[in-house]
């Protein structure tokens, strides 16, 4: 029993390595307080150990566990916060500089604007094509649902956002198919 | 415009890359969230109720207690070894649950103080259950367990005053920046002092500079010490502050009702609440004792432990 805790350890850590910074590039692309933040990192790393021997293997891992930080996001926007160790732990460890190096937030130009108008469905599924690099089988995992289902859907979040952009601005539903249309 | 220009767009309004984000959490709080999940009970669902800000953490029992776990402690669980030797203790309280560090070694007594700070009143009778899922579990005696749980009488308090003193930030991992052989020699004393013969003392490979987290494991008879960046929290921090106030009281010889003061005193003198939940303490009497000991630990608050001869 005690070989076989240590070799999940060990699995889990090799994991937790791969995976902690896009996890955390995943919550502050999304929160900007430390505390939101740390929180999603917190619970969606507990949320793997304890489900480590029943979560997805392979390439469907790491598109499983952003769909965990999908949910625990959506939970904190639904006003479940809470503070736990695991979340004080990284908040105690907060570096202000890093922090700052980060940037702001581009809000101002009209693709922002219009990515802005969208409900927040349609802008989870163009993020995390955009800022997490999911390809469309990746989104299937990540959201659940069928690989017809997230074509659909992302078809008509690209569409509300071309029709959210001013007639001058380009369209973002032509051009070549790619993997997220 | 094409497909990809549009991701590209799209991209750039994002703030934050992978790498940039992470390290605003920097190498040490990388490597303790890492230590202290594996420190978690493995294998269970877990829920928890929204609890606000400043309230440490509290779960909820979702629909029966088959669903109930231990979870986000610190001082969780480990593995499915024997429940005896765990160091934290899930209280179910209301219909929620709330895994807490063990205190007394004795899971309803620790889950009987939980019970009046959350609710303000006293509990009902209480029995502590081996929950077959390497943890202790107390439950109201009204509440029948699920099968095959089996009343526990006691926690190891040799490994729970182990885990504390590891943990702890007056004279522990934690009171400043330990290397690697400071380190060790803390963790084999500690061991040592608390009656535990034949166990050994690792180190995990990594390039902190600090060793701050550790992983007790009774069922390998291991410590294993975790370096991390850096020290946990800053100068200013007020676990901190705390520590360098404990520390000329733990390093005194108080019975426990003048130690049990003046850690009171001295939270308070620094803002913290028990009322508000921004430290809690725990006092053990322990009359084998001759002088009382001070833990710090932190997790959702931070918490002290007391243990000592009686007045």
């Amino acid at each position: 029993m005690a070989e076989a805790a240590a070799e999940r350890r060990e699995r889990f850590e090799t994991v937790y390595r791969e995976l902690y910074a896009p996890i955390c590039g995943y919550a502050l692309r999304r929160v900007r307080e430390p505390e939101d933040a740390a929180e999603i990192v917190g619970e969606t790393f507990a949320t793997l150990w304890r489900r480590f021997d029943r979560c997805p293997r392979g390439a469907e891992l790491r598109p499983w566990l952003f769909g965990v930080a999908r949910r625990v996001t959506a939970n904190q926007r639904r006003g479940e916060r809470r503070r736990t160790a695991l979340s004080d732990r990284l908040v105690a460890s907060f570096d202000r500089d890093a922090f700052d190096r980060l940037g702001p937030v581009e809000e101002t130009s009209e693709l922002a604007r219009a990515f802005a108008s969208l409900s927040e469905s349609d802008r989870e599924l163009l993020s995390l094509v955009a800022w997490e690099g999911l390809t469309r089988a990746e989104l299937a995992v990540a959201l659940g649902t069928s690989r017809a289902v997230v074509r659909l859907r992302l078809h008509r979040a690209r569409k509300r956002l071309s029709d959210a952009l001013p007639a001058t601005q380009f369209r973002l539903s032509g051009g070549q198919e790619h993997e997220w249309t | 415009m094409s497909g990809h220009s549009s991701i590209d767009s799209l991209r750039r309004l994002s703030a934050a890359s992978d790498s940039d984000a992470a390290a605003v959490f920097g190498t040490a709080g990388h490597e303790e969230l890492l230590a202290d999940l594996t420190r978690l009970p493995f294998g269970r669902g877990t829920r928890r109720r929204p609890v606000p800000r400043r309230r440490r953490l509290v779960l909820v029992l979702a629909v029966f207690v088959l669903a109930a776990t231990a979870t986000a402690a610190t001082w969780a669980v480990l593995g499915t070894g024997p429940a005896r030797e765990t160091t934290s203790v899930e209280c179910v309280i209301d219909g929620a649950d709330t895994v807490i560090p063990s205190t007394s070694g004795d899971p309803v007594q620790d889950c009987d103080a939980e019970w009046m700070r959350e609710l303000g009143s006293a509990a009902p009778a209480l029995v502590a259950y081996d929950n077959k899922l390497g943890g202790v579990t107390v439950l109201p005696r009204s509440q029948k367990p699920p099968q095959g749980w089996t009343v526990i009488q006691a926690q190891s308090v040799a490994l729970i005053e182990l885990q504390h003193a590891l943990d702890d930030y007056v004279d522990g991992l934690n009171s400043s920046c330990l290397d690697a052989n400071a380190a060790t020699a803390l963790a084999k004393t500690k061991l040592s002092e608390f009656g535990f013969r034949n166990w050994t003392v690792a180190v995990r490979s990594g390039s902190g500079s600090c060793v701050a987290a550790d992983v007790v494991d009774p069922s390998s008879q291991t410590v294993t010490l975790i370096p991390t960046g850096a020290q946990t929290g800053s100068e200013a921090a007020l676990f901190r502050k705390l520590a360098d106030k404990l520390r000329p009281i733990a390093h005194g010889c108080e019975r426990l009702p003048a130690a049990v003061a003046a850690a009171n005193a001295a939270a308070t003198s620094l803002g913290l609440s028990a009322s508000a939940k921004t430290y809690e303490l725990n006092s053990v009497v322990d009359d084998s004792l001759r002088c009382a000991s001070i833990y710090e630990t932190v997790g959702g608050t931070i918490f002290l432990t007391v243990r000592g001869p009686g007045g």
